[in-house]
């Protein structure tokens, strides 16, 4: 059985722009999230989070971005949800957009939560600390 | 079909304000920096004086005009040096794709915001041009509004120019 360090979990941060998943790298980081893996693509993204599940070291949280060539967030969010072993792992999406129709799509397909860039660390952190709190009540 | 009529655009100081918004909480976000806008003024031509351009198109019922946010080399090899750690001497990839989610997280922020207020400008994917003091392609040129902003790290505009049929100045 795989255990989640929730101190500061395994967390994969999946966007095709790298400044993004540097910003990204970096506000973690200040939080104290230092287990951090990257992925510039969907299918990446796939690959890595069924890796790290075989190994016994799944990852505990995915920041992915919505918009991206080729398989994008919303279909991420979809293999997951649809893949048992990732059904309940916490997504949270990371869009530009704000509008109100968006973050009912995201989280009618299954997103965990939502952010907008510009992500203020203050939101970052608040988000964060939600969900590992979810994930530690799942865990006692 | 939706027969919906938004409202149009005016370079006045509420989407000055607006503008502002988008770049500050962009920058404070992304790089820790606070920029501070000079100045605004309106020109008549729309030439973005930077060395790397990002551009989207903003868009109702159909293309009405763009949003560029031009920089000067020295100004975009700073800012994103601090953040990768390492000095650009070149205008590569890192920097172009730097550039154009810039112009993408602050065109977001502005489009939020107008939109709560009844504009339908919908989502764009930015482009971003490399080169000294490029001009917008745009057949007829409109009216621009241009934002000089400082930073820490260096100076940068924002250009917001609209296509002729769309212009109505401030009285």
């Amino acid at each position: 059985m795989s255990v989640v360090n929730l101190k500061n979990p395994k967390i994969l941060l999946v966007d095709d722009f790298e400044i993004v998943r540097l910003m990204l790298r970096n506000a973690l980081g200040d939080l104290g999230f230092t287990d951090i893996e990257e992925a510039e693509d969907g299918k990446t993204a796939m690959l890595k989070l069924v890796e790290a599940h075989g190994a016994g070291k799944p990852f505990a949280l995915v920041f992915c971005d919505w918009n991206m060539p080729e398989m994008t967030g919303i279909e991420v969010l979809e293999a997951c949800r649809t893949t048992p072993e990732f059904a309940t792992l916490p997504i949270v999406m990371v869009t530009a957009e704000a509008e109100q129709e968006s973050v009912v799509r995201a989280i009618r397909a299954g997103a965990t939560d939502y952010v907008v860039k510009p992500i203020a660390p203050d939101v970052l952190e608040r988000k964060v600390n939600k969900i590992l709190a979810k994930l530690a009540g799942r865990a006692a | 079909m939706s027969d919906k009529k938004h409202q149009v655009l005016e370079l006045n100081d509420a989407l000055v304000k607006e503008i502002n918004f988008g770049v500050y909480s962009t920058f404070a976000s992304m790089f820790g920096l606070k920029p501070s806008p000079d100045k605004h003024f309106i020109e008549q031509e729309c030439i973005a004086k930077g060395d790397v351009s990002g551009i989207v198109g903003l868009t109702q019922e159909r293309v009405e005009g763009a949003l560029i946010v031009s920089f000067p080399q020295d100004t975009i090899f700073q800012i994103l040096g601090k953040m990768y750690k390492k000095q650009f001497t070149e205008i590569d990839k890192s920097v172009k794709a730097g550039v154009g989610e810039l112009t993408n997280i602050i065109f977001g922020v502005v489009k939020t915001n107008l939109n709560k207020n009844g504009f339908g400008f919908k989502m764009a994917i930015p482009n971003v041009i490399i080169g000294d003091q490029h001009t917008v392609a745009i057949t007829n040129p409109g009216t621009t509004l241009v934002i000089p902003f400082q930073t820490e790290s260096g100076s940068f505009s924002v250009l917001l120019t609209l296509y002729p049929e769309m212009v109505q100045l401030a009285s």
